[in-house]
């Protein structure tokens, strides 16, 4: 590459772009080496392209494996656990009484580990795939981000819905990673779930005031509302966001979305995740236009009490993703799919149960009865879009503490980044891509090529496509 | 805080690798396309003020001779001139009165407090409500809630008594205007040898804050937690960004990014950590508390890291990486450091930068963390094609020389800025605007309200007020309710589901692992057009301005105008006025309702102009 064709693309030359191609300059000969994809170009990156879309369900808090996706026996464990075997998986079927019934349409991972203990930034890793680094932060896109980045071109007229909506992600200790230096459209809609799904249509009787106040805010405004002319496309105009809600707020399709009948409500545990879950696939269903869904299952951080059956603890959060979980997968494998006949909307759809991290195994503490963080096993699942159907990938040791066999080609456990890269593989993403022009000027790589204390080359963890 | 490698492992496997270039020619185009999308700082103030000040009423004075009041006009002045570029016209009194009312208070006028400026004849009517604010508690509010941001002051693992007390102490530093350098040297300096708060150790939660946990969430990394307070306390008073060479030299990574940074080893980060070697944080553990003592043996090169790559062993003597000065093994090491830090020029350009950021939308170096040593100097310029790095060398230097002189007070300093005819100028900007003119400061940038500002605005403008409860955290006894959210010590201490939705909506930040996230978002918009929280304010009820204009007996005129003061700090055209007057006198209530919402959602209120 020449300093012409860097120069080439780009059309009018500021302050910044000088900066950029300077340093470019400066490296001279080694410039094609600085980029990944041609380091790796040989491997010839072939993206499965297995998904539609991805709901990820952020098991908030650090779920105790061993009392959950690989549960350990012990003195300790409380009876009406009933640990029971099934197939290669060992459960406690008395509080997971729902997940056998779809065991042979998903696959449990138990070879995963986390790179930090600290919830805050472990939980940036999950949504990012990235460590966090405080100078980096306002540019770093999370995940969901740069998929509807990469799937904007496949945006229908009627698509009212933004591409990305997160669920309870308020409250998360990372906060909700946003688009970073990505345009603003590919940001997640902050929805919080509750008892039921928020009011985006007007609540009855408001729909005709809000209309008619929505009217005169325009009489008001007149043609101050119009678009500017000039301005670069990444930029936003406030009343785009205006016009966006506007048309969710007036879409036919909304209230039927955002409606949760009470057998739906029931079927998925009567919870906030459950709720959640009936939502994101009332919005799969719908089709329109949202194709990332992150949501949120908080309060997991069972330092104390662990087993104690009071409102928030183990058990209790078990039973929740339990209904939640299985009704879910349930439900995307009876619905057809609209786009390829013969396939239903689970196929089509990948969907991530993971935690930042998991915790301590063998017995739980004298002291507060409960399970510290632990970043060395934990395990998730995955199912659809592409995902092999009632395979277990992983295993541990007696106490559940040390992984004894990964299960896939790298022979190491599983990283967020390697989630990221099936995440990105499963949507046809080729996860090597690299942005170069941040505002930071350092390179943005999809996923990189080194965690926060190990260069390693991540990749998809191909055992989990069928 | 782990580094964020990005380029960094690519030039090794690179030049092991054979270049391949097989990447399709489209592959390549895709990239332009996603570079191009990117968002420069420079760019986004410019194309956001185009946007937003086109869409409101005419703004700006007819004033455009401005007289230059201080360093500040000299220097951007004098560059606007010698560029032959034109500026905008003075802010109009009332555009002025909201903009400075937002800025130091981050609140909006009432309208007594608009009127009473705008109606005044005094000639130095601007300078003397500067200095108003400036003296009021609310200016303390303002700024001890944004300095707790900026600090990320908040509870987790340190605890809530720690962090009310570095919010008090804090906020007593500002309203006695106590010396920045001061103030910062006794956040490093901080020692808390009791885990129980005593009176004297609330500045040590600033150094708490960055503590480092190793395998387990309770136990301590002394040398991880020195590199992250060297990095922290760089990034925050000297705006440079060490966090690339704690983990490795610069070489080979950062020749596109920093060019001082290229010649850096990380040897050199642990040699400024040393100073912090002695230093040891230690979390007591299940309690939220900690303690601070200076009885470590030194920085250990080859302490085993857990957020960062391996250390692989140095000799190491405490050295300030800016000048090279190397510490007195036998003094304290930290107050040598507090002093190389504090007396070096970059301290004072870092610190009026950043102020200077909240002040004109733009920093003179943006972003405010990114300076490169390298390219400060026009006398010295850095080797083509690089450029000198701020876009107004001699005004950065000296508005910080001016701050050191003026014993490092930050009211003096804000005070300068405010004072300028360049603060001053209108947003709006007559003729054609060229993105080219945006490093000149020649019109005023807009922002958007943060999320504290547009919650206090909403319940300034209806009256209508959360009055959130909090107890003193020793007696737990109530104390008076806080009306305004800058007046909390944290984000988490006060509020109920309603307010604290709309806060995380408009982008608050948890001080635990975000910063404020800027931007609007759709559910901004539905926030504003339908949540309960607008809702039950702007209704005829809760004893709101709307309910009291409409069981007055004024005129419709009369609540017309009324509202648009209390919500945009502004009188309405005669167009708006005259429409606005048709609702009401069609249905009092449901005009003076449909307003005050129409005003919570116009784009003057969201903005800061």
């Amino acid at each position: 590459m020449t300093d012409k064709s860097i120069t080439h693309h780009v059309p009018h030359l500021n302050r910044r772009e000088l900066l950029r191609i300077g340093g470019l300059s400066l490296v001279g000969g080694f410039l094609g080496a600085f980029r990944p994809y041609n380091v790796w170009a040989a491997e010839r990156i072939k993206p499965m392209a297995t998904a539609r879309q991805v709901l990820f369900i952020n098991i908030e808090g650090g779920m105790s494996q061993v009392d959950s996706l690989d549960a350990k026996e012990g003195s300790w464990t409380p009876n009406y656990f009933e640990i029971k075997q099934f197939g290669e998986l060992k459960l406690p079927s008395g509080i997971m009484k729902n997940l056998p019934g779809v065991l042979d349409k998903i696959t449990v991972v138990r070879s995963l580990a986390a790179w930090d203990a600290v919830h805050g930034r472990a939980q940036y890793y999950v949504q990012s795939a990235h460590p966090l680094n405080l100078a980096l932060a306002k540019e770093v896109p999370a995940i969901g981000a740069v998929v509807c980045q990469e799937l904007a071109k496949e945006r229908k007229p009627d698509d009212s819905l933004p591409p990305y909506i997160a669920m309870n992600m308020a409250g998360n200790q990372a906060g909700l990673i946003n688009q970073g230096f990505l345009s603003a459209e590919f940001g997640p809609l902050s929805l919080a779930i509750g008892d039921g799904p928020p009011a985006l249509a007007p609540q009855k009787g408001m729909a005709q005031t809000l209309t008619r106040r929505w009217e005169r805010l325009q009489q008001l405004d007149s043609t101050l509302r119009q678009r500017q002319p000039g301005l670069d496309r990444s930029f936003v105009d406030y009343h785009e966001y205006y016009r966006g809600a506007w048309a969710i707020m007036n879409d036919p399709r909304v209230p039927k979305i955002f409606n949760i009948s009470d057998e739906d409500k029931k079927r998925y545990g009567s919870s906030a995740i459950g709720n959640s879950l009936v939502l994101a696939r009332n919005l799969f269903q719908a089709d329109a236009g949202t194709r990332f869904i992150l949501a949120s299952h908080g309060g997991w951080d069972h330092h104390g009490d662990i087993y104690k059956e009071n409102s928030r603890n183990h058990p209790v959060l078990i039973r929740e993703l339990d209904a939640a979980f299985a009704s879910l997968i349930h439900d995307l494998d009876a619905t057809p799919s609209s786009h390829s006949p013969g396939k239903t909307l689970l196929d089509e759809t990948l969907v991530v149960c993971v935690s930042e991290f998991g915790r301590t195994p063998g017995p739980i503490s004298e002291t507060r009865q409960g399970r510290e963080h632990f970043i060395h096993a934990h395990s998730g699942m995955f199912a659809g879009g592409g995902m092999k159907k009632g395979a277990v990938i992983g295993k541990t040791d007696g106490l559940g503490g040390t992984i004894v066999e990964p299960g896939w080609a790298q022979k190491r456990p599983i990283y967020m980044e390697d989630i990221a890269c099936v995440i990105y593989s499963a949507m046809g993403i080729d996860w090597t891509k690299t942005i170069e022009s941040t505002p930071s000027g350092r390179t943005f790589h999809y996923v990189e090529p080194a965690s926060g204390t190990k260069y390693m080359k991540f990749e998809p963890v191909q055992e989990l496509f069928a | 805080m782990r580094l964020h490698l990005l380029s960094c492992l690519i030039l090794a496997l690179a030049l092991g690798a054979a270049p391949a270039t097989q990447k399709s020619d489209s592959f390549r185009d895709e990239h332009k396309d996603l570079d191009a999308r990117t968002q420069r700082p420079d760019k986004q103030v410019s194309d956001l003020t185009k946007s937003v000040a086109a869409k409101l009423p005419h703004i700006g004075s007819e004033t455009r001779d401005l007289p230059r009041r201080n360093l500040i006009d000299e220097h951007l002045f004098d560059a606007m001139e010698k560029a032959n570029i034109p500026h905008a016209s003075l802010s109009s009194d009332e555009e002025f009165c909201r903009r400075i009312y937002l800025d130091l208070t981050g609140r909006i006028p009432t309208t007594e407090q608009l009127l009473a400026f705008v109606q005044s004849q005094a000639t130095d009517k601007r300078d003397r409500l500067i200095d108003e604010l400036l003296d009021s508690q609310a200016w303390v509010d303002h700024w001890g809630y944004w300095y707790g941001d900026l600090f990320r002051n908040c509870a987790n693992r340190i605890g809530n008594p720690a962090t009310r007390n570095f919010d008090q102490w804090f906020r007593g530093c500002l309203k006695e205007d106590r010396p920045y350098d001061q103030i910062v040297a006794e956040m490093l300096t901080a020692s808390a040898p009791n885990s129980i708060w005593m009176p004297d150790s609330a500045p040590s939660a600033f150094l708490a804050r960055w503590h480092v946990p190793g395998d387990t969430m309770y136990s301590d990394r002394y040398e991880d937690t020195a590199d992250e307070v060297i990095v922290q306390s760089s990034r925050l008073f000297l705006g440079i960004n060490y966090q690339c060479i704690s983990c490795h030299g610069g070489k080979g990574f950062l020749e596109r990014v920093n060019l001082d940074l290229v010649s850096k080893k990380r040897s050199e980060l642990w040699a400024m950590a040393a100073f912090f070697g002695r230093m040891r944080i230690r979390i007591v553990p299940f309690q939220d508390r900690f303690t601070i003592t200076e009885d470590g043996t030194g920085y250990d090169a080859a302490a085993p890291s857990s957020v960062r790559m391996p250390r692989k062993g140095a000799d190491l003597q405490p050295t300030f990486i800016l000048s090279g000065e190397v510490g007195n093994p036998n003094k304290p090491l930290r107050p040598q450091f507090a002093q190389l830090l504090t007396r070096h020029p970059q301290f004072a350009r870092a610190t009026v930068n950043l102020i200077w950021k909240q002040f004109f939308g733009l920093g003179i170096v943006d972003p405010v963390d990114s300076f490169d040593m390298a390219r400060q100097d026009p006398a010295h310029p850095p080797p083509s094609p690089w450029t000198v790095q701020p876009t107004n060398p001699a005004l950065l230097n000296a508005l910080g020389r001016d701050f050191a002189e003026n014993r490092f007070s930050l009211k003096h300093l804000m005070r300068q800025m405010a004072r300028s005819s360049a603060y001053q100028l209108s947003s709006h900007f007559d003729g054609e605007w060229k993105e080219s003119y945006t490093p000149y400061f020649s019109r005023h940038y807009v922002r958007m309200l943060t999320a504290e500002q547009l919650h206090d605005a909403i319940c300034q403008a209806t009256l209508v007020f959360g009055n959130y409860k909090h107890k003193d955290m020793v007696y737990k006894t109530d104390l008076p309710p806080f009306r305004f959210w800058t007046e909390a010590p944290t984000p988490e201490e006060i509020g109920d589901g309603e307010a604290k939705s709309i806060l995380r909506t408009f982008g608050q930040a948890n001080r635990e692992q975000f910063d404020r996230q800027s931007g609007g978002s759709i559910l901004q918009a539905m926030t504003l057009m339908n949540s309960p929280f607008v809702n039950k304010r702007i209704r005829a009820e809760n004893n709101s301005r709307v309910e009291q204009l409409v069981k007055s007996d004024k005129t419709s005129t009369a609540i017309v105008d009324e509202l648009y003061l209390a919500t945009l700090s502004r009188r309405p055209r005669a167009q708006e006025k005259e429409l606005a007057i048709t609702w009401l006198d069609a249905d009092r209530k449901q005009g003076a309702e449909d307003l005050q919402w129409s005003l919570l959602n116009k784009l003057d209120f969201i903005f800061n102009y």
